[in-house]
C-alpha cells in the first residue's frame, strides 16, 4: 500500500518511479496460437494477458440464430496462479468479478466490430490473464483488439483500454503536488489498491480525439477502493485517460504493422522495409 | 470444492475417533508373509459373493452384490436423450455415477461426489462401455447409478459387476458380461479381493525409500471374449508384477463369471415361472 | 492369307527349326497319320502327306523299295535349308502374335534388329531377352521395396515420425517469478501447457499429522477450444488431475513428510496449477512432463524457526530468497500415453491420431522403471497379451522420457537465474 507521504518525497514520481502520464512497457505478440482463428499476447509491465478469438461461426445457442447481427461471446478468466502477491485464486472463472469483466469486455468489443457483416453468427473472444499487476481489464481489452485484428474480423477502430487513477491524499490541501492528484495513467497493482478511484477507460482513440468526449464511442468502467469521485474531477480524468489511450494506440498500431510486415511479406523484402 | 447448499452437512473439520487408536492395534492381523489372511482366507481366495437382481422396483434394471462386507446396490434406468446435446451422434452413451453412501466409510462421506468418486465413475463407465452395444441406441444415454452401502474393500470391482448385472437385467443389449476383481500387492504378496484394511495397507507403505512393490490393481474383463475392458493400477509396481497379477485376476474371473450367469438364468426363470422358490446364488 | 493347313504346318516347322538351330533342337516332325484338322477347318479335304509311308520308322523297317528310298532321300534333302531360307511369308508375324504381344514386343524387336549387325542373330536374340528380363526383374524389386517402404506397416506416421517418436518438446522454466515454481511446455508447437506451483501454509489432516498436502488443479482454458468455455472443460480437467494425483500418490514418489513444518499444527500445502492453453493431442504426457519441470524448479522457502508458543505455532521464514529447499525429482514419474491404432502402438498421438484410436493407456513411469499408475481410456477393450505389450512399450518410452527430461532440466538450470525469459513473446 502506498503511503501518501512517500509520493511527496519522490517529487511527483510514482511508487515505481514513473511519472504521472508515463505508461509501463508494453510488449505484444500476435498469432501466439496456431489453432485459434486469432490470438494475441500483451504485457503491460507485469500484467500479462492472452486472448484468443474463434469465429465467426454458427452460434451455439438458439437465441442468436435469427439475429441480424453477430453475437459476441466473451469469457474473462484469470489463471489461479495469476496473483502477484502470494495468495492463490480459488477458481479461474465464474466469480462475480470475472463475470462482470466478461460482460464489460463484450460491450467494448461489440462497439468496435462490424457486427452487421455477420448476421446469424457468433464470435468467441476468450481472455486468459496469466499475471495480474493492475490494469488487467485494460490489458485484456487491448489483447482482444489485437486478437480480433489477427483473426481478420473487420473492426471500426482500435478499442484501447487505459486506467487512470486518482491517488487521493488524505489531506485536503490543494497546494500539494497537482500532477499526481489529477490522476495517473496505467496504474499498477499497488496504485490500484491505494485509497483512490481507479477508472478503467476504454476508448476509440481517433474518433474521440478531436470531438472532445462523445459518449457513444467511449466505454467507461469505473471501480475504486470504495471512494467516491467528485463530478468536477471527471472531466480532467477523462482527458488524461484519452491521452493515455492515444499513446497506447500508437504502440498497438506499431505492433500490428510490425507483425504484418514480419509475417506476411516474404523475408527478402524485410530489409528493404527497414 | 463446491459447497452443497441443499443439505445441512456435518461440521467440515471433524476427526474420526479411530485415528487415536494405537497404530499397532489397527494394523493387527496383516502380516504379509503369514499363510492365512486376517479373515482366514488364503491369498488367492475370493470372498463369498451374493448376487441378486431386480431389487429396485422403480428402476428398469437393478442388482445387489455382496462380497464379504462390501455391499453395493446398482440401478439402471431407461435410455433417455442425451441432455444438452445439439448434434447427432451415432453411438449411444453410458452415464455412470459411483457414490459412496455417507455411512459407508469410517469417515463420513459428503453427499456430493468427491474427486475419488468421480474417478471411480469414469472407471466404471470405461469398464462397461466395451460390453454394451452402444450403436443400438444412438443419441440416447443409459444411466447407471452405483451406490456403495458398505465399503469392505474392492468396492469398485464389485460395483462393476453389479452394474453389468443390472444392465443385463434392464435388457440393455450387451456383448457379454463384465467381471472385475482387485489384487492388492505388498512386496511379493498378492492379495486377491482385498478387504478395506488390506487396501489401505497396500496403498500406504510403511517404509518409504525401499524398492518394495506395493499397490492395487483393478481389472475388468469380458471373460466370454477374453478381452480386458478396463485396467487400473495405482501404487508403485513393476511390469512383471502387473503381468503376474493379471494372471491371478484372470483365474478369478473364471470363477466369478459362472456366478453372474447363474444369477441371470435364475432371474429369467423367476420372470417366467414366478412360483419357483427363489434360491440364493452363492 | 491363303495357306493350306499343310503349308502352315511346314512353314511353322521350318521356321522354328531354322531360326534357332542351336537353341531349340526340335525332333523331326513325324506324324503317324494325317492330322485331324476337322476342328480347324470345319471338315473338308484331307491334305496329302508328303512323307508318306516312310515317315513311320516301323514301316521303314519292313523294307523299302528303291522308289521309296529315293522318295525318302528326296524328302530328307528337302528338309535341308537353302541359304536364302528361312523365308518368312509376309503377314506371318502378324498371324502368329496377337496385337497385344506385338505391341509390347515392338521396342525390343527394334533393339534386337539394331544389335544384330554387331552380335549376330543368336547374340542379339539372347541379349534382347536378357536385357528385357533383367529390366522387369529390377522393376519388380523396386516395386516391392517401395511398397514396403511406404506401406502402413512401416514405421512411419503422417507427420514423418516413427511410432515411438515424440514431436519436439520445448520447455521453459521459471517464467513466472510470482509463483514458487513454474514451467511452460509445448509439444510440437501445438500442445501448450503452463504450470505454476504455489505454496500456502495450512494445517495437516488429523489422520496424517506429519504430512503436508499436495493438490493438483487443472484449468482447461477456453483459449484451447471454444468447447472448454464455462464448465465445458471440467470433465477433462478432473481426469487429468486425477491421473496426476494417482501418479504422485505413493510415498515412493512424493514423500509428503517433506512438506511438514510442525506436526499436527502447520504444513505446506503445495498447489500445482496446470493451465491448458492449447491442445493438439497428447495432453497427459505434456502435463506430466510440465509438472515435473515445474516441481524441479520449485523453491520452498526455508523455515528457520518453528516453535510452539503456548500451543500456537510460530513460523519464521528465512529472509534470504535464495535460502530455500529444492525438491528431488529423481523419483517423480513421467506420464506416457500409449495409443493403439489398428494393430500398432503409437506414442505422442496428434489430435487426429487420438480420434482414430479406440483404446489408449495412460501410465506413469518412475525413473527406476516402476509403474505408479495406469488407466485405460477409450471405448474399446484389449486382449491381455496386447495390454502387456503396451505396458512394455510404455515403460521403455517412460524411462527414456525421464532421462531426456532430467538432462534438459539440468542443462537449463545451468543457465542460472539470469537467463532471459521469452515466455509468449517469441
Amino acid at each position: 500500500m502506498t503511503d501518501p507521504d512517500q509520493e511527496d518525497s519522490q517529487g511527483g514520481l510514482r511508487s515505481d518511479g514513473r511519472r504521472a502520464l508515463e505508461l509501463r512497457q508494453i510488449r505484444l505478440r500476435m498469432g501466439v496460437f496456431g489453432q485459434a482463428d486469432g490470438s494475441a499476447y500483451i504485457e503491460h509491465g507485469n500484467t500479462k494477458v492472452l486472448a484468443a478469438v474463434y469465429g465467426p461461426h454458427q452460434p451455439k445457442s438458439n437465441i442468436s440464430r435469427n439475429s441480424t447481427k453477430a453475437f459476441v461471446n466473451c469469457q474473462y478468466s484469470m489463471a489461479v496462479f495469476s496473483f502477484t502477491s502470494g495468495e492463490r485464486k480459488r477458481r479461474p472463472r465464474g466469480d462475480w468479478k470475472s463475470q462482470e469483466r466478461s460482460a464489460q469486455l463484450r460491450h467494448a468489443m461489440e462497439a468496435i466490430i462490424h457486427l452487421e457483416l455477420y448476421p446469424r453468427s457468433q464470435i468467441d473472444i476468450f481472455v486468459e490473464v496469466l499475471q495480474v499487476d493492475g490494469s488487467d481489464y485494460c490489458a485484456s481489452v487491448n489483447a482482444s483488439t489485437l486478437a480480433l485484428i489477427d483473426a481478420g474480423i473487420p473492426i471500426k477502430n482500435y478499442a484501447v483500454g487505459c486506467t487512470v487513477s486518482l491517488i487521493n491524499k488524505l489531506t485536503t490541501e490543494e497546494e500539494e503536488d497537482k500532477t499526481l492528484a489529477t490522476g495517473v495513467l496505467d496504474a499498477n497493482f499497488v496504485e490500484e489498491c491505494s485509497p483512490g478511484v481507479t477508472l478503467s477507460v476504454v476508448a476509440l482513440p481517433e474518433t474521440n480525439n478531436e470531438v472532445e468526449v462523445d459518449g457513444s464511442g467511449l466505454i467507461v468502467v469505473a471501480h475504486g477502493a470504495g471512494q467516491r469521485l467528485h463530478l468536477s474531477r471527471l472531466e480532467a480524468l477523462k482527458k488524461r485517460a484519452l491521452q493515455g489511450c492515444q499513446d497506447i494506440k500508437e504502440i498497438l498500431d506499431g505492433g500490428v504493422r510490425h507483425h504484418l510486415t514480419a509475417n506476411l511479406l516474404p523475408s527478402f523484402l524485410h530489409n528493404s522495409l527497414e | 470444492m463446491p459447497v452443497d447448499q441443499k443439505r445441512i452437512n456435518g461440521p467440515e473439520s471433524s476427526v474420526p475417533y479411530n485415528i487415536y487408536i494405537h497404530s499397532e492395534i489397527k494394523n493387527k492381523g496383516i502380516q504379509p508373509d503369514a499363510p492365512k489372511r486376517h479373515d482366514g482366507r488364503s491369498n488367492n481366495e475370493l470372498r463369498n459373493i451374493f448376487l441378486k437382481t431386480g431389487i429396485i422396483s422403480q428402476a428398469k434394471g437393478s442388482a445387489y452384490i455382496e462380497m464379504g462386507n462390501t455391499k453395493i446396490i446398482c440401478s439402471v434406468f431407461d435410455p433417455r436423450e442425451v441432455p444438452n446435446k445439439t448434434g447427432y451422434c451415432v453411438q449411444g452413451e453410458l452415464f455412470c455415477e459411483f457414490k459412496f453412501a455417507p455411512f459407508s466409510h469410517h469417515k463420513r462421506k459428503m453427499h456430493q461426489q468427491d474427486a475419488e468418486e468421480k474417478e471411480y465413475s469414469l472407471i466404471l463407465q470405461r469398464a462397461l462401455e466395451p460390453a454394451v452395444c452402444l450403436q443400438e441406441f444412438p443419441n440416447f444415454q443409459v444411466d447407471v447409478y452405483a451406490t456403495v452401502l458398505d465399503n469392505g474393500g474392492s468396492a469398485l470391482a464389485a460395483a462393476i459387476m453389479a452394474a453389468s448385472l443390472a444392465l443385463a437385467n434392464a435388457g440393455v443389449p450387451m456383448f457379454g458380461l463384465v467381471t472385475a476383481s482387485t489384487v492388492g500387492i505388498y512386496d511379493h504378496t498378492y492379495l486377491v479381493d482385498p478387504t478395506d484394511t488390506e487396501e489401505t495397507f497396500c496403498c500406504t507403505k510403511s517404509v518409504p525409500g525401499t524398492v518394495h512393490n506395493h499397490g492395487i490393481i483393478i481389472q475388468a474383463a469380458l471373460p466370454q471374449h477374453g478381452q480386458i475392458s478396463e485396467m487400473f493400477v495405482v501404487g508403485s509396481v513393476d511390469t512383471d508384477t502387473i503381468v503376474h497379477s493379471m494372471d491371478l485376476i484372470s483365474e478369478a474371473h473364471k470363477d466369478i463369471c459362472p456366478l453372474l450367469e447363474q444369477c441371470l438364468v435364475k432371474t429369467v426363470f423367476k420372470t417366467f415361472r414366478p412360483n419357483i422358490k427363489k434360491t440364493d446364488t452363492k | 492369307m491363303e495357306f493350306t493347313n499343310q503349308n502352315k504346318e511346314i512353314f511353322a516347322f521350318d521356321w522354328s527349326k531354322a531360326r534357332f538351330p542351336n537353341v531349340f533342337k526340335m525332333a523331326p516332325h513325324i506324324v503317324p497319320g494325317p492330322p485331324n484338322t476337322t476342328a480347324l477347318e470345319g471338315g473338308g479335304e484331307r491334305p496329302m502327306n508328303i512323307v508318306r509311308r516312310v515317315g513311320r520308322e516301323r514301316e521303314r523297317m519292313l523294307g523299302m523299295t528303291d522308289e521309296e528310298r529315293a522318295w525318302r532321300k528326296k524328302w530328307l534333302d528337302a528338309q535341308k535349308l537353302a541359304p536364302e531360307e528361312p523365308v518368312t511369308p509376309p503377314g506371318y508375324y502378324k498371324e502368329m502374335f496377337n496385337p497385344i504381344r506385338r505391341f509390347y514386343k515392338a521396342p525390343m524387336n527394334k533393339v534386337q534388329n539394331m544389335m544384330e549387325p554387331f552380335l549376330g542373330y543368336t547374340g542379339a536374340y539372347v541379349a534382347r531377352h536378357v536385357i528385357s528380363k533383367t529390366a522387369i526383374g529390377i522393376f519388380t524389386v523396386y516395386c516391392i521395396f517401395y511398397h514396403l517402404k511406404y506401406n502402413k506397416m512401416l514405421d512411419l506416421r503422417n507427420d514423418g515420425r516413427s511410432r515411438c517418436q515424440y514431436r519436439s518438446i520445448e520447455i521453459e522454466t521459471r517464467l513466472m517469478p510470482h509463483a514458487h515454481g513454474s514451467a511452460r511446455l509445448r509439444i510440437g508447437n501445438i500442445t501448450d501447457v503452463l504450470v505454476g506451483v504455489k505454496l500456502e501454509i495450512d494445517t495437516p489432516y488429523a489422520e496424517k499429522p506429519d504430512e503436508g498436502k499436495l493438490d493438483f488443479f487443472v484449468d482447461c482454458s477456453a483459449n484451447a477450444t471454444p468447447a472448454f468455455e464455462g464448465k465445458g472443460g471440467d470433465d477433462l480437467a478432473t481426469e487429468i488431475s486425477n491421473v496426476l494425483s494417482m501418479a504422485y500418490q505413493t510415498p515412493d514418489v512424493f514423500d509428503l513428510r517433506q512438506l511438514c513444518i510442525i506436526p499436527h499444527k502447520k504444513c505446506w500445502k503445495m498447489y500445482v496449477d496446470i493451465l491448458i492453453l492449447q491442445c493438439g493431442g497428447n495432453l497427459f504426457d505434456a502435463v506430466g512432463a510440465a509438472v515435473k519441470a515445474a516441481l524441479y524448479n520449485t523453491e520452498i522457502p526455508k523455515v528457520i524457526a518453528a516453535t510452539l508458543d503456548g500451543g500456537e505455532p510460530d513460523i519464521q521464514v528465512s529472509d534470504d530468497p535464495y535460502d530455500c529447499i529444492k525438491l528431488d525429482i529423481t523419483t517423480y514419474p513421467s506420464i506416457v500415453t500409449v495409443c493403439k491404432i489398428g494393430d500398432n502402438f503409437v506414442i505422442d498421438p496428434t489430435l487426429e491420431e487420438e480420434s482414430c484410436s479406440a483404446v489408449n493407456i495412460i501410465m506413469s513411469v518412475m525413473p527406476n522403471g516402476k509403474v505408479t499408475s495406469m488407466v485405460k481410456q477409450g471405448y474399446g477393450s484389449l486382449l491381455p497379451t496386447t495390454l502387456i505389450k503396451m505396458l512394455e512399450v510404455g515403460k521403455d518410452i517412460g524411462l527414456k522420457l525421464n532421462e531426456a527430461l532430467k538432462k534438459t532440466l539440468e542443462e537449463e538450470d545451468k543457465l542460472g537465474r539470469t537467463k532471459p525469459l521469452c515466455g509468449f513473446l517469441r
